[in-house]
């Protein structure tokens, strides 16, 4: 449920920031509601559900308006030292495709030429240091600069690379990132089976036609490789979640922001909650779950389902926000209460919107067994800038 | 009164000295006004010129600043456009993040002659580090409609409203002669006026666009990186040399603008040292009118000495005069300069465009500095040439009665130390031309000396001369002719500066003259042979000399295979790195022209011509080999699309197209060395039973709708070439002109004082019963006399000049050879010249003269 | 008492091409405080060199000038003109006045040489030429007053900066004999009702008649002769 993020990120970079592409310091973020928004016309739109044509249903699908590649997780050396990780791309398209004939778009006579336009977002987590590193990437989807493919898939922005290793199939897959010389290249081995979350991968995200997302998930997938840290070379082992999703969506802007939770379980189950905030300070209703079992299937989890209560809090001293940072997630249908801990508070990624997405520790219960776990957790719209904010 | 030696000795003269000497200056109004009239228009021409050479320097540089942005280095093909897959290697393959595509080029607005506007093309999301011009944080750039729309377009404002456009506006670029329509999408937004000032005719674009525009499918400019530590350049390097294409080269940012300003550094330099040549005259005219107002005033200076000023005082009473006199003059003169920089920046930066590159910005821009250097050379060389005169007013004799004979045999008894000191003066000149290598500021200096030698040797010419002219003009006028040449020989000291200064801006225009005649005429010559073919096609280019714009290969066949065309032959012209500079590669295709043993400076004694057909053999221009050195037989290592390759010099030809030097490759070898189809122009042959005018009509005709050409005939081609050539001349005729303005306000001051100061001499003869028509016909006698003296003077002087403008300056600025052609027409123009200026000069004193009151001038002072 | 001036063994000579000309051949004399001496001495028989010699407008080829404690020999040219400037006051045979300056100014230019300049100098200015009867003219330029109005103008500026000794070549040379006498009676006054102390170059028989002392300069010597063999030789 990382879809008004983007939306709020690509509409930023459509209206606001223009050819002073974001970077850390010299942009101030916007505030979130500003920067969405967009023209929906002439893009494909999300109707209903669809059967996923794989392998190609892996790559990009530059009709629709936007889409990502999302994946995160939690790293272990032999030394018993972890990371936290995070590297998103995704694609926002700049006009929709051609309509009419030749003529409507640029000069046919440039391979730079594109509609397609690629965000990247890589993060690393280092709980013992405290320590938290977060870049930002932008790139024009053509002249192979960045792109997306498949099959063989491949997913990439300059040199953040997501490569599958085999033709057909999307693992074994390759993660690559890295920026001053803080970096990982990970193998991303066997996975449990693809999770299609919503009505069949088909997830409706507010009122009205096409107002949906196309949406799956790989919720564990075993991870090796090795981070790297200013010339540290650090193998590393864990695992990793991938979400994928496209759509063609405008949104009322009465979300202040959302929780959203990606938590894997030491008895190999995986959940994933989320929870939109509304400006009034209530919860909407399309907040939902899923519980995906050991075996793949999965159900799902309503609204009134779930609770979540904040048990912590953490400021921001670069931001001023303050973002919950400590959480009790109760299922009381599945018997689960578990409590989700931050491997550490600073995970706040200062980019073009800034936005919390951190490593978090799991314990707690299930069945009243104890149980514990990793997983990943996201928290947007806690950074809102002065109302009197142009 | 014991303690005398103790007491100070005061410098700066009081207030009644001052006044007094004001009170003097008052009295002579007109000399005065002459006087810094003189200074002020030399400043003005010193400041103008200044100005237009600080201005087309800041331009330029402002513009690539602004254009390079933040970068720190480039990577650069050295055979020319960058493929812009090198681009995707740096970024993805390298994973250089600092980087980013730059497509430049220039463009005329609206229609094909339209102005001239520089192209930017970039890709915003890697450009956001490099340049923060095109929109800043929520400058509300459509980044959509920028990239991944039509073909949008931003400029600044006031260019925009200049082309009378506005958002949303669409327009043409036209691009050698091709026709792109694009759309303004926004407004650049300018942080600051400097800014402003830099983004003046760029438009600025996203690559796909650039690329459309400017026919460029594939190609880069270069690739801008930002590597801010040695390290990062340390490991940029490696990359370049390991990783990619042996064509592709790093370069420093500043080598950008630097190698531009290295190619019009002999221009510039060759204006200021013409821009001083009129401050020099100047400096002649503030040195007569000091000496000739410290002569009139001996005597007065002897009677303050006598009351108990010091020789000091008198020193900076005098001085301080000529500051009053140098400081409204050169106020007067950074004004006027002012003034004149706006007219001759216009003329030095179309020369600029018309010979090197496009300079898009046209302002003139008032530094400070400039100002201020034309004002302390203004005062400087007014007090240095009243050093002389103020010295000679301490010596001033504590005594009673004047004597101005004194003065007189003083000098006559210099005489001898004057003509030696112009020996030494001349082989010093001769010494520093000699030894000056390629200095073109020591050479001019060594001019300089040269001229002062000159004007040593003056004050003995002129006694000389008044003697040849004794008898003769006593034989025509009598008494009257013989005393007005013998006044010349006895007030020497006035007159040999009169005729020195009008010498020197006499002989300075005939050695400008003789020198661009003798320029032209080799041009001319030049053109003839070189021009063989019947019909020249080539696009329309933004700089005339150097076109490196294409024909589309359908304009090249239309051409080639068009009715009455014979046979054809094309020329490319590149930028290629040569010896790790950026040079002008022609290449051509073989001609059927004839051996033509005036072409070529230096031949190989093989057949260059075959071996440049065979082997990796080239040409190089004159100014190439004097630039670089380079001899028949030599090695060129030049950058091909096949990495570096040595090529040897198998000829060096005479070519006075571009002095920044061209090598020159036949087409067959450009073509296995060099992946560039295109050609830059083509020259084609016409039967002869056709009408040469009608196959140009016919071409025109039969290419319009594929692009838009210049198609000349020989003779039409000659013409444009022959008035570019005048017109980068122009600025040389404007400063001729007015070193001819200052010596004559110089002839005037002297021989207005020189009349003035024999004021009572010629009341005596007046009042001896000499009539007034009579004095007049003396002093202008005399006067035309000295003006004969100084143009016949002026043209071995200026033979002199032009000779070592020619053979010396010309060869070391620009390395041409050219013919030494003395027209007789520019000898006559200079005696005509000083004539005129001396009649006109002896208009104003022979009037005051013969109206003079006998009785007054002889009362006792 | 010892002498204001003080010369001794003073010789110049001139060069002139190869021959050497000796104009002052080893003099020597005193001079006291409120003397009146006059010249005497054929024209070009170095009269004017030795006033020169005095005023340190000239250097002696030898010899020593002591003014007061000074001695002018051992001074350099800048040392010697401001010597001038403060003790001494000088009128010449041609008047000398500086175009330029008016009366005023003229009589004002000593006094501004030797330092001062204020409201007062001027006011003293004006008194002096109160004195040679010219306070009505201190305005004009001197080129619009008559040879002895000119002269009268000199002696006021000579007397201006109150010198210690006045020099005075030939003051009524160049008048008539009507102008003459006023010019005379003001030096009179000077000498015998202020004390100033003067070294006239004359052949002027009135003012032979009011010196206290007459020199004799002949042939490059100089002796000191009575004052009636003075007006017998002139």
């Amino acid at each position: 449920m990382k879809y008004q993020l983007y939306m709020a990120l690509l509409g930023l970079v459509l209206t606001g920031c223009g050819v002073q592409a974001p970077t850390k310091s010299d942009t101030e973020p916007m505030e979130l509601a500003a920067a969405m928004g967009g023209d929906t016309l002439g893009y494909a739109r999300a109707t209903g559900p669809q059967l996923f044509n794989m392998p190609s249903d892996l790559g990009a699908h530059p009709d629709f308006k936007t889409e990502w590649w999302y994946f995160t997780g939690n790293l272990f050396s032999d030394e018993g030292r972890r990371f936290g990780y995070e590297l998103t791309l995704f694609r926002s398209a700049l006009a929709p495709p051609d309509v009419d004939d030749e003529s409507a778009g640029a000069p046919p006579d440039s391979a730079w030429d594109t509609r397609q336009l690629y965000m990247g977002h890589f993060s690393l987590a280092d709980p013992e240091t405290g320590e938290f590193y977060a870049f930002e990437r932008f790139s024009r989807g053509s002249m192979g600069l960045a792109g997306a493919q498949s099959p063989p898939f491949r997913i990439w922005l300059d040199d953040w690379n997501m490569e599958s290793e085999s033709i057909e199939d999307l693992f074994p897959l390759r993660l690559m990132a890295e920026e001053d010389g803080i970096g990982i290249d990970l193998h991303l081995g066997r996975a449990k089976p693809m999770v299609l979350q919503g009505n069949d991968g088909w997830d409706p995200k507010g009122e009205g036609e096409g107002n949906a997302s196309y949406y799956y998930s790989y919720t564990r997938i075993e991870t090796e490789g090795t981070v790297s840290l200013r010339g540290d070379r650090i193998e590393v082992s864990g695992q990793s979640w991938k979400d994928h999703e496209w759509s063609t969506s405008a949104l009322g802007p009465k979300e202040s922001g959302w929780d959203w939770f990606a938590l894997q379980l030491s008895d190999g189950r995986e959940i994933m909650v989320y929870q939109l905030r509304r400006k009034d300070g209530s919860v909407s209703p399309f907040t939902s779950g899923t519980l995906v079992l050991e075996d793949g299937s999965k159900r799902a989890l309503e609204a009134d389902q779930f609770e979540i209560t904040v048990r912590d809090t953490w400021l921001s001293p670069v931001s001023g926000a303050e973002y919950p940072s400590g959480w009790r997630l109760e299922i009381p249908s599945e018997d689960i209460s578990l409590s989700v801990t931050p491997v550490q508070p600073n995970q706040e990624l200062n980019v073009s919107v800034r936005y919390w997405e951190g490593a978090v520790d799991i314990g707690g219960s299930a069945s009243g067994e104890a149980i514990t776990g990793v997983g990943y957790v996201e928290l947007t719209g806690y950074d809102t800038p002065p109302t009197d904010a142009q | 009164m014991t303690n005398l030696s103790q007491q100070p000795s005061p410098s700066f003269p009081g207030r009644l000295l001052r006044r007094s000497s004001r009170r003097y200056l008052r009295q002579h109004p007109l000399l005065i006004l002459l006087s810094i009239l003189g200074v002020a228009v030399g400043v003005s021409v010193v400041v103008g010129i200044d100005l237009a050479n600080s201005s087309a320097r800041t331009a330029f540089q402002l513009s690539t600043e602004t254009v390079a942005g933040r970068a720190t280095h480039a990577l650069v093909a050295g055979d020319g456009p960058i493929d812009d897959d090198i681009y995707q290697e740096v970024r993805v393959g390298l994973g250089v993040r600092q980087a980013a595509p730059i497509l430049e080029g220039y463009a005329r607005v609206s229609d094909p002659t339209g102005p001239v506007v520089q192209l930017l093309g970039i890709d915003p999301l890697a450009d956001g580090d490099f340049r923060s011009f095109a929109g800043g944080p929520g400058g509300g750039l459509d980044l959509g409609g920028f990239m991944g729309g039509s073909s949008s377009v931003l400029m600044a404002p006031a260019t925009a409203s200049r082309f009378g456009l506005e958002i949303g506006s669409s327009f043409f670029l036209w691009v050698d002669g091709r026709a792109k329509e694009v759309t303004l999408l926004d407004m650049l937004d300018p942080s600051d006026d400097l800014e402003a000032t830099g983004l003046d005719n760029l438009i600025v674009m996203d690559i796909s666009v650039a690329q459309a525009v400017m026919d460029a499918p594939g190609q880069l400019s270069r690739i801008d990186l930002r590597l801010p530590l040695p390290i990062d350049v340390e490991n940029m390097t490696a990359l370049v040399e390991d990783r990619l294409p042996e064509n592709v080269e790093l370069r420093r940012a500043e080598a950008r603008s630097s190698t531009l300003d290295q190619m019009t550094e002999a221009f510039s330099l060759n204006l200021t040292a013409m821009s001083l040549l009129a401050l020099v005259v100047g400096m002649f005219l503030i040195y007569n009118t000091m000496t000739f107002s410290v002569v009139q005033r001996r005597s007065l200076m002897g009677r303050l000495r006598a009351l108990g000023v010091t020789r000091r005082e008198i020193f900076w009473l005098v001085l301080s005069e000529a500051l009053l006199i140098g400081g409204i003059g050169a106020i007067i003169g950074v004004l006027g300069g002012v003034a004149l920089g706006r007219v001759l920046v216009g003329l030095v930066t179309q020369t600029i465009n018309d010979l090197y590159f496009v300079v898009r910005i046209r302002d003139l821009d008032l530094s400070y500095w400039a100002l201020a250097k034309g004002l302390l050379l203004g005062i400087g060389s007014t007090l240095l040439s009243t050093i002389p005169p103020a010295r000679e007013a301490t010596r001033a004799a504590v005594s009673t009665v004047l004597r101005r004979s004194e003065n007189e045999s003083r000098i006559s008894a210099m005489l001898p130390r004057l003509n030696w000191s112009g020996l030494g003066l001349a082989v010093l000149g001769g010494l520093l031309l000699w030894g000056s290598g390629t200095n073109i500021a020591v050479s001019y200096v060594g001019i300089l000396a040269i001229i002062l030698a000159g004007a040593c040797w003056t004050p003995a010419l002129v006694l000389l001369g008044s003697r040849l002219l004794r008898p003769v003009l006593g034989g025509v006028f009598g008494i009257i002719g013989r005393m007005a040449a013998s006044g010349i020989g006895q007030s020497l000291s006035r007159s040999a500066v009169a005729v020195a200064a009008l010498t020197i801006a006499v002989s300075a225009t005939t050695g400008v003259g003789v020198m661009v005649e003798s320029f032209r005429t080799t041009v001319d010559t030049w053109l003839t042979y070189s021009l063989e073919a019947d019909v020249y096609i080539s696009p329309p280019g933004t700089v005339f000399r150097r076109n490196d714009s294409t024909i589309t290969p359908e304009a090249e066949a239309v051409i080639r295979s068009a009715d009455g065309v014979i046979s054809s032959f094309s020329v490319r012209t590149a930028n290629v790195v040569v010896d790790n500079e950026p040079t002008d590669l022609i290449v051509t295709e073989p001609r059927p022209s004839a051996l033509e043993p005036g072409r070529y400076k230096a031949i190989a004694d093989y057949d260059h011509r075959e071996a440049m057909r065979s082997r990796d053999v080239v040409m190089v221009s004159e100014p190439y080999s004097y630039r670089h050195g380079t001899r028949v037989g030599d090695e060129l290592l030049i950058v091909t699309a096949n990495g570096p390759i040595r090529f040897e010099v198998g000829a060096i030809y005479h070519d006075y197209a571009s002095d920044l030097g061209a090598v020159q490759m036949t087409r067959s070898r450009y073509d296995i060395h060099f992946n560039d189809p295109f050609v830059s122009g083509l020259a084609v042959y016409v039967a002869p039973s056709d009408s040469v005018e009608t196959v140009v009509e016919q071409l025109r005709e039969a290419t319009t709708s594929v692009q838009g050409l210049n198609i000349r005939s020989n003779r039409d081609l000659r013409q444009a070439s022959l008035e570019v050539f005048d017109r980068t001349f122009t600025v040389t005729t404007v400063l001729r002109l007015l070193a001819i303005l200052v010596a004559f306000v110089g002839v005037l001051t002297a021989l207005m004082s020189l009349q003035l100061e024999r004021r009572r001499e010629l009341a005596v003869l007046r009042a001896n019963g000499m009539t007034p028509v009579q004095v007049r016909r003396t002093v202008t006698l005399q006067t035309v006399s000295m003006g004969l003296i100084a143009g016949i003077l002026s043209i071995p002087m200026g033979l002199v000049l032009s000779w070592l403008l020619i053979f010396v300056i010309n060869q070391r600025s620009f390395g041409w050879t050219l013919q030494f052609i003395i027209d007789p027409m520019i000898l006559g123009q200079a005696v005509l010249l000083a004539l005129l200026a001396a009649l006109l000069a002896s208009v104003y004193p022979t009037w005051s003269m013969s109206r003079a009151n006998a009785a007054d001038a002889l009362r006792a002072e | 008492m010892s002498p204001l001036l003080h010369v001794s063994g003073l010789r110049k000579s001139y060069t002139e091409g190869d021959a050497t000309r000796e104009v002052l051949k080893g003099i020597s004399c005193e001079i006291m405080q409120g003397e009146l001496i006059v010249l005497l001495g054929r024209s070009g028989s170095g009269k004017s060199t030795f006033l020169n010699m005095i005023s340190g407008m000239d250097a002696p080829s030898s010899g020593s000038i002591q003014f007061d404690q000074t001695e002018l020999t051992a001074l350099s040219d800048t040392e010697r003109t401001l010597f001038r400037r403060h003790a001494i006051g000088i009128i010449f045979q041609s008047f000398n006045l500086i175009p330029t300056l008016t009366v005023a100014e003229n009589v004002l230019l000593p006094i501004e040489l030797a330092g001062a300049g204020s409201k007062e100098d001027r006011d003293t200015a004006l008194k002096v030429l109160e004195e040679v009867g010219l306070a009505d003219r201190h305005e004009s330029f001197p080129d619009r007053l008559s040879g002895g109005e000119q002269q009268r103008v000199a002696i006021a500026r000579a007397l201006a900066h109150e010198p210690r000794l006045i020099l005075a070549d030939e003051p009524t040379g160049n008048l008539d004999a009507k102008t003459a006498d006023l010019v005379m009676d003001i030096l009179e006054r000077l000498v015998h009702d202020d004390n100033r102390t003067m070294l006239i170059a004359t052949h002027d028989r009135d003012i032979i008649r009011l010196a206290d002392r007459v020199f004799l300069l002949q042939e490059g010597h100089l002796t000191e002769t009575s004052k009636a063999d003075a007006l017998a030789r002139s």
